[in-house]
């Protein structure tokens, strides 16, 4: 049984990474919104970075998903795991789920929105 | 702006919707009785009557007790359709029709007519498919033999009687620990189920549908529930007999502790899992420890043998208190196989149990063993390793006293799939 220690403080660890990302992120919208960032597709690169960067958060939204099954046997519900426990472990799970949903969403904007060279995008 | 404003509450009043309630609390029940057979609506049970002295043969019995629980729930099929395929998956499904099959043969006659009769009140004939939302002749088998074919009964228990009890006589609590399902199946079909026969009744705080006996008693002031303490070994059903079947048997054949005792040890080998049967009569409490297929310890292999108050344990295991037993979901008994020291789950609990009765002195009074048996640290924690006696996954808790019959059960509320942090017990008539 996995230590309910151990799964509080990947829920914390989880939850400050995040915590940081959304930080990053507004900082990131602000300054698209201030017009010095622009979107650039970047042509057959934007789409296969695209296609990889959802394939692997896809993934692991799906083992994620499937984590009772590794956890005690194949096709465990959820609400089981939820009043079998560990305690910590919905906590782990929905503290993961934010930080890899909060990751992608920064890594896309990060990636297709570029620093504008030579005044703002409405001026040229 | 408006438009994204607008998608959010529109989101937000779908999540309110998918967390609703499971039941519709508006609807009204009514009352079934016909024959033999009687349900009543007792708001957060089903008080159900199976009266045998009026004649009726067991086909009958079961073909009316179908009738009446359709009409008491309408949703009965699909919800066992879907909690059959929550404790099954796709891929233990087919097999586990054949374990089935296996432990058929061994059944009361009776039973299997029972069984068979409520089954011709559903849908789902003999074509067995997974959540389809129909209930199958096999798939009622297979929900009542679910504790011996994919197990997974987790459960506590804790008397006190003689000395140490207040009313002199035996007061026994047994907490219900078992999977209810997403929907909260189970606790939408919970019910006090007395079968009346001419010569013995008996009753069962259990589930519609269900005829063995998870929590039970007889007329003659014997009290039986099963735990499960799984010991590794490896599972076979073949050529085997249900548990919890036997145990209705017993209740219905036998008038004191020890000789129930005896019938199940009779049968413990031909069980398909080890386990713990917890009785109580109103002189005292012993727990039968049932590992047939397991091993010992200190060199010696304890197969199935009475526990009481005065047993000597396994090194590691203690128990101050006298005149009064407890069990959580491990092997106890000197010489027993230990599937206690490495299992938290089974050591918080133990400890826990030790300490609230400890606080409660040496006379334990009906109220004082419930609040033993309701404790939690301030909310029910997850079932494995908060140590909670009550916890997220408690159904029922059953508080008997045999020599009045005075009976006591906290049912999960139906609409809710979360135990509310104090459980609320309900005073029970029963044997009127």
């Amino acid at each position: 049984m996995i230590d309910s220690g151990i799964l509080y403080s990947i829920a914390a660890g989880c939850w400050a990474v995040a915590l940081l990302i959304a930080v990053l992120l507004v900082l990131l919208i602000s300054k698209i919104a201030g017009g010095k960032k622009r979107f650039k597709a970047k042509g057959i690169k934007g789409i296969i970075v695209f296609l990889i960067a959802t394939a692997v958060a896809g993934y692991c939204a799906y083992y994620i998903y499937h984590l009772p099954d590794t956890l005690y046997y194949y096709g465990t519900p959820w609400a089981m795991v939820e009043e079998i426990g560990p305690s910590g472990f919905m906590e782990a799970v929905m503290a993961l789920s934010v930080l890899i949903g909060a990751a992608y969403i920064y890594a896309m904007v990060k990636f297709y929105f570029v620093k504008i060279s030579g005044g703002t995008y409405k001026e040229r | 702006m408006k438009k994204v404003v607008g998608m959010f509450a529109a989101f937000a009043l779908m999540l309110q919707m998918g967390c609703g309630p499971a039941k519709d609390t508006l609807a009204v029940k009514p009352s079934f009785e016909e024959e033999g057979v009687s349900i009543v609506d007792r708001g957060n049970y089903f008080d159900v009557t199976l009266d045998y002295t009026t004649g009726l043969t067991p086909r009958r019995m079961g073909e009316l007790f179908g009738k009446a629980i359709l009409q008491m729930e309408p949703e009965y099929e699909s919800l066992i359709d879907s909690y059959i395929a929550e404790n099954i998956n796709k891929n233990d499904y087919p097999g586990s029709f054949s374990r089935v099959e296996d432990l058929k043969p061994q059944l009361e006659q009776s039973y299997k007519e029972e069984i068979e009769g409520i089954a011709s009140a559903f849908s789902g004939g003999n074509e067995n498919k997974r959540a389809d939302g129909k209930l199958s002749l096999d798939e009622l088998y297979l929900f009542n033999l679910l504790p011996d074919v994919a197990r997974g009964t987790q459960c506590s228990f804790i008397s006190v009687f003689g000395e140490s009890s207040e009313t002199k006589s035996t007061i026994s609590a047994r907490i219900l620990d078992w999977y209810g399902g997403s929907k909260n199946q189970l606790p939408r079909i919970q019910g006090v189920i007395t079968i009346k026969h001419p010569q013995k009744s008996i009753c069962s705080i259990g589930y519609m549908g269900y005829i063995g006996i998870i929590t039970g008693l007889n007329d003659s002031k014997v009290f039986a529930a099963i735990l499960d303490s799984q010991s590794g070994a490896p599972y076979s059903s073949e050529g085997r007999r249900s548990y919890p079947m036997d145990l209705r048997y017993a209740l219905e054949t036998q008038d004191t502790l020890d000789s129930a005792a005896e019938f199940m040890k009779e049968h413990s080998e031909q069980h398909t899992i080890n386990y713990l049967l917890a009785f109580s009569d109103e002189k005292e409490s012993k727990v039968l420890e049932n590992n047939f297929s397991g091993t010992g310890t200190n060199g010696k292999e304890v197969r199935c043998e009475l526990r009481g108050w005065d047993s000597k344990l396994n090194d590691g295991i203690t128990w101050e208190m006298k005149n009064a037993v407890g069990s959580v979901n491990s092997f106890m008994l000197y010489g027993n196989k230990d599937n206690y020291s490495d299992n938290k789950c089974n050591t918080k609990r133990w400890e826990n149990m030790k300490a609230e009765l400890g606080k409660m002195g040496p006379v334990v009074t009906p109220d004082e063993l419930k609040e033993v048996a309701s404790f939690n640290g301030g909310s029910p924690g997850a079932f494995l390793d908060s140590g909670d006696l009550y916890n997220k996954m408690t159904l029922q808790i059953v508080v008997y006293q045999p020599e009045s019959f005075e009976l006591d059960v906290f049912f999960r509320p139906q609409e809710s799939r979360k135990n509310p942090d104090k459980p609320v017990f309900e005073k029970i008539q029963i044997f009127n």
